[in-house]
Parts: C-alpha cells; sequence; structure tokens
C-alpha cells in the first residue's frame, strides 16, 4: 500500500491555508504534521478524510504500488480505506462505550472485535458500561479510535490525539499505534506535542499552504524557529 | 445504510429518554401553572363583567326631555345586573376622560339624531372607545340586549294601555280597532328601529372560539415552544466532532438531522399527548372553564394529538434549527426562550391576535407558531384546516432543510 497527497489547495474566500500540500508514504509509516495554531493542519485532515472538500489537488492511492486512484473522487472507497480522528470528542456524553460503538459496528463484529480485536487492542473491555462523560480523556480518545476503526482502514488521520492527555494515557494511545503500524497501517498526526514526534517516521511543517518535509534532531528551538 | 439510519435514531432517542422525566416534569409544571392562569383569567373576566360598573359619556349638541328621560331610566334601570354610569361631556371633556381612564368610551350622538329618532328614522351613534377596555363591547352589548328585551315588554303593556285608555275616552267605538293596529304597529316599529339605534360589530377574540377556548389553543402553542429547553442538553451541537466523523463515513448531514430531528420529535409527540390530554381533560372537563373543549368526546381528545401532529412538525422543525444555530447550552436555552416568547406574543398566545394592530396579525399569518395556533383553533372549532396542514407541512420540510444547510456548513467550518 502506498499513498501520495499532490497539490492539495484549499481557500476560505481571501484566506487560503492550503496552496500547494503534497506528501507521500508507504505503509506502516507514520508521519507527523507540525504547525502553528489555525495554519491549517485540521483542515488538511478533514480534506483527506472527505468531510471538505478541496479546490484542487489529489489524494492517490494504491495497493499494488502501480494503479493509483484518486480518494478524493470516490468516497465510499475514501471512507473504507481512511479513518479519521477528529479533534474533540465524537462520542455521545449520556450513553456507554459499548452504545457509543454500536453506531459504528453490527452487534456480532462488536462482539468480535472486543474478544481479540482492535478494541481489545485498544483496551474498551475495560469501560465498556461506563458512560462517555465519566471517562477519562485518555478512555474517550481510545473509544473514538475505537469507532475509527470500525471499517478496518489503511490509513489512519489523527488530529492532535495527545492534546491534554497525561502520561499514561498517551502512553497506551502511542501502544496501539505502534501496533497498527506494524500491521501495515500508515498514520498521519497532526500535533503540538514534541512526545509525538517520536511515534513519526518522517515530519512535515505547514507553513504558507505548503508543507516542508523537515528532519527533527530533537532540537526543539530549530523547530520553533521553522514553525 | 438503513440499518445504520435506525441505530442512529434509537441511540438519539436512548440519549432523550434518559432527559425524558424531566423533560415531562417541565411540561407538567408549564401545563398546571398555565391552566391555573388561564383558569383564573376566564373566572376573572366573567367576574369582572357581573360586577363592573362602567362610566360612558354622551357627547352631543341637543336638549331632549324624552332622551334624558331615557338615560336616567337606564341607570336606574333594576333589571340590569350591572350598571352604566352615563355622564354628558363635550367631545374634548370625553376625549381626555377616556385617555386618563376615567371612562370607557364615549358616544358622539348625531345633532339630528332625536328628530330622526321621532320620525323612526334612527342615525348611527358612533362609539369611542381604546384597546384597554377590552371588554366594553361584551358590556354593552350585554347592556343593550337587557334594553330592547325590557323595551320591547314594556311597549306590550304601551300598547294595551293605549288600547284600555282609547276605549275609556272615545265614545265611538266602531274604528278603535283599525287605529290602534295602526298605533300599535307604528309604537313596534319605533322601538325595534331605536334597537337599530347602535351598531355592535362583534368579530370575536378569534378563530371563532371563545375566549377560553382562544386563550387554550394559545397557550397550548405557548408551552409546545417552551418544552424545547430541557431538550437543549440533548440536542445542542456543542461539539461538530462527532458529526465531522460521521460526515467522513458518509453518513450526510441530511442523515443525520433526519435521526435526531425523528428522536426529537417523538419526545416532543410523548410531549404533546401528555400537555393537550391533560390540558383537555382538565380545562375542559372536569373544570369546565372552556366551553368549546365540553363537547368533546374521550376519543375526540385522545386523538387530539395526533391531529395536531402538523402543528407539532412545524413548531419541532423550527426549534431544531434553533438548535443547530447555537453551539452554547446557555445561549441555546436563552435563544429557545426569546424566540418562543416573541413567536407566541405574535402570534396572539397571550392575547387575543385582533387586539393587535394590522401589520402584527397579518405576520402571525406567516409564522409557524401562528399558523400552529390558527390550526388548533380550526380543529376545536371544527372549522376547515386543509390550507393550516399543508402550510404548516411545508414549513416543517422547509425549516428541516435550512437546518441541513447549516449543519454541513458547521461541519466544513
Amino acid at each position: 500500500m502506498k499513498f501520495e497527497i499532490r497539490s492539495i489547495k484549499k481557500k476560505y474566500g481571501k484566506k487560503e491555508p492550503l496552496t500547494d500540500a503534497s506528501l507521500s508514504a508507504k505503509e506502516g509509516q507514520c508521519i507527523g504534521i507540525l504547525g502553528k495554531n489555525g495554519i491549517g493542519k485540521s483542515t488538511l485532515l478533514s480534506i483527506l478524510a472527505g468531510v471538505q472538500v478541496a479546490d484542487g489537488g489529489e489524494f492517490l492511492y494504491t495497493d499494488d504500488g502501480e494503479s493509483f486512484f484518486d480518494l478524493l473522487k470516490d468516497r465510499k472507497t475514501l471512507s473504507e480505506k481512511v479513518g479519521y480522528v477528529p479533534q474533540g470528542t465524537p462520542l455521545f456524553d449520556e450513553l456507554s462505550a459499548r452504545d457509543n460503538l454500536l453506531l459504528w459496528y453490527d452487534k456480532q463484529t462488536l462482539k468480535n472485535e472486543l474478544s481479540g480485536g482492535v478494541l481489545d487492542m485498544l483496551g474498551i473491555n475495560e469501560f465498556l458500561t461506563v458512560p462517555v462523560r465519566k471517562m477519562s480523556g485518555g478512555m474517550k480518545k481510545r473509544l473514538s479510535i475505537g469507532c475509527s476503526m470500525a471499517k478496518k482502514p489503511k490509513i489512519l488521520l489523527l488530529d492532535e490525539p495527545c492534546a491534554a492527555l497525561d502520561l499514561v494515557c498517551k502512553q497506551s494511545i502511542y501502544e496501539y499505534l505502534l501496533t497498527f503500524k506494524k500491521m501495515g497501517g500508515t498514520i498521519i498526526i497532526t500535533t503540538h506535542d514534541e512526545s509525538d514526534l517520536a511515534l513519526c517516521d518522517a515530519v512535515y511543517i505547514l507553513k504558507d499552504g505548503v508543507l516542508t518535509p523537515y528532519d527533527y534532531d530533537g532540537n526543539i528551538d530549530r523547530l520553533i524557529g521553522m514553525l | 445504510m438503513i440499518r445504520r439510519q435506525f441505530v442512529y435514531f434509537s441511540l438519539q432517542l436512548k440519549r432523550a429518554a434518559r432527559y425524558l422525566p424531566f423533560i415531562i416534569a417541565v411540561t407538567l409544571v408549564l401545563c398546571i401553572s398555565l391552566s391555573l392562569a388561564l383558569s383564573s383569567l376566564v373566572t376573572t373576566d366573567q367576574g369582572d363583567v357581573r360586577h363592573k360598573k362602567i362610566k360612558v359619556a354622551t357627547v352631543g349638541e341637543f336638549v331632549d326631555s324624552y332622551f334624558d328621560f331615557g338615560v336616567s331610566a337606564i341607570q336606574s334601570m333594576d333589571s340590569s345586573r350591572f350598571a352604566i354610569e352615563i355622564l354628558d361631556m363635550t367631545e374634548e371633556e370625553a376625549a381626555d376622560a377616556l385617555k386618563r381612564g376615567e371612562i370607557v368610551g364615549y358616544a358622539l350622538i348625531p345633532s339630528d339624531f332625536i328628530i330622526d329618532a321621532v320620525s323612526g328614522d334612527v342615525g348611527h351613534i358612533q362609539f369611542v372607545t381604546n384597546n384597554s377596555g377590552v371588554d366594553m363591547f361584551s358590556l354593552f352589548k350585554k347592556e343593550i340586549l337587557e334594553l330592547i328585551s325590557c323595551l320591547l315588554v314594556e311597549s306590550q303593556n304601551g300598547v294595551y294601555a293605549m288600547e284600555e285608555i282609547v276605549f275609556d275616552i272615545c265614545v265611538d267605538h266602531s274604528d278603535v280597532y283599525d287605529h290602534m293596529t295602526v298605533l300599535s304597529t307604528s309604537y313596534v316599529s319605533l322601538i325595534f328601529n331605536r334597537a337599530n339605534a347602535l351598531e355592535i360589530e362583534v368579530i370575536g377574540v378569534g378563530d371563532s372560539l371563545s375566549f377560553a377556548g382562544y386563550m387554550f389553543s394559545g397557550l397550548t402553542v405557548l408551552i409546545l415552544l417552551l418544552c424545547a429547553i430541557p431538550c437543549c442538553p440533548i440536542f445542542i451541537k456543542r461539539d461538530m466532532a462527532h458529526s465531522r466523523l460521521m460526515n467522513a463515513n458518509r453518513f450526510s448531514p441530511l442523515r443525520q438531522i433526519l435521526g435526531e430531528y425523528s428522536a426529537f420529535l417523538c419526545v416532543m409527540l410523548i410531549n404533546t399527548a401528555i400537555l393537550i390530554i391533560s390540558m383537555t381533560l382538565g380545562a375542559g372537563k372536569i373544570f369546565n372553564v372552556i366551553p368549546d373543549l365540553a363537547e368533546l368526546t374521550n376519543t375526540e381528545i385522545i386523538l387530539l394529538p395526533l391531529r395536531l401532529l402538523p402543528a407539532t412538525l412545524a413548531i419541532t422543525a423550527l426549534q431544531f434549527l434553533l438548535f443547530e444555530l447555537t453551539d452554547s447550552l446557555i445561549g441555546g436555552i436563552l435563544l429557545q426562550f426569546f424566540a418562543a416568547v416573541a413567536l407566541a406574543y405574535t402570534s396572539g398566545c397571550f392575547y387575543p391576535i385582533s387586539f393587535f394592530p394590522k401589520a402584527i396579525q397579518i405576520f402571525s399569518k406567516f409564522t409557524p407558531s401562528g399558523l400552529a395556533r390558527a390550526y388548533l383553533s380550526s380543529i376545536i372549532s371544527g372549522a376547515d384546516s386543509l390550507i393550516y396542514v399543508i402550510s404548516l407541512i411545508a414549513y416543517a420540510l422547509a425549516l428541516l432543510f435550512v437546518t441541513v444547510i447549516i449543519r454541513a456548513r458547521r461541519i466544513r467550518a
């Protein structure tokens, strides 16, 4: 599996957060996208997830490395190949984890995933009957990822997944993401958190609507200067 | 796809069910308090009609002993349960007194009124009043009706009295019956002509209903409008993450809105059934303060919430649009409250719409709440309601369409 993002453009009136956003990734890679607040990181992910429509560009995907097709022109395939975890909590506060999952999984699949599947890996069994409003931030994020994994996507888009989480919660999410990578999944993650970069195989900086590859060497001052 | 639509709807219903006891409690509190208000309003209104002494001025340049006699007769009439005090004033004095609320109105009597009356050709009296004396017309109508019945009885006595006098004083009785017939006919025609002297146009409080019946329909719509407030925590989207995730999974804004709105509608239908049945049974059957509802059978009462479905559709669609306009709970509650009060006011839910200026009367015909109130009134009065049904359903569809557009924009924002 391989994908390539080519010249994604997006304009809101006079504001143009994305002018030529391009990157490529292979199976099992994690791509980190950095940038200032409001620079367009979430816009890029929402375009790649099919929530927003790009003004131009392509999201080319191939399973065999030869025949590419544009996921932005095929919403059905896009929703099957790409999982999306937006910022915030995409869950019903009043309902339990099980109820929230029932929207994405049918009963039999849910049962299977909870016993040895992706939901088991995320440790959702521990809080299956707990209402979302009583969950910790980490539980909510794990459950959100669980909801996004219902169609077993090959690409996972995570919009600041570890924002405001404690170290234990972050660790449990990292562990799952590393497992997902090992299983051949590809991750695109937007972040402001330095610790998330340890997970990334490549880092891009989004500035002036363009994605620029950045070789992160642990020098945070240099990184800040580049943003 | 259909499975997920059903699951989404059932999850929304499950969410709403957790708040349902609270929602029903709020509805019942509103229902009881507004029913008591309606009951006391109707009772007070009836009490006022029985005991109010109204002051009316007469304005006109004339001197006539018979008119003065008539005025004093009206004031001292024992058969009347309430008194009218008639004051002689100039037009300027009467207008000032009316502004100060000292009189409920004044009658402008034309200068040739007496001359015309004698010849049986009575001109119209112009009655000037203001909106504050809202029950003036009903009082006046009752007073005039009392007066006419009294005069008719007295006229019969007068006719027979004249007959006796004629028999007593006339020597030649050969053509006395012919004279009596002419005399009586002229007398009665004069009396009837006097009854037409003052034209009262009774326009009703609205929609061919009694005041209590009208207020019942108005308050029902008001409660329905306010019932959305306890639903705010469920249906206001404070975080669009869930909608975005659903949209990414090809669950479009239209399908999202349909699922959420259906659940909201179910809650409101339960609410409406409780509201209508309790109010109809309470106010119409048990306390009997709404004569328009007294004749409804129990089956008709139970079916009333279903018949009200087009109104519930339009009102809930409006409320759902308001949920979508905000992402703040406090803002949403305030928006629902002020929208409910403003719409209820301009739709004639607090006062009969006929009391409002023409512009507001026209405006109310185009608001969902105004249409809903008129529709409920038409159901109670048995009038034709097809046009309301069509308008309300069209409104519901249009409002839901706008809501879908707003949802789509919020997802992409």
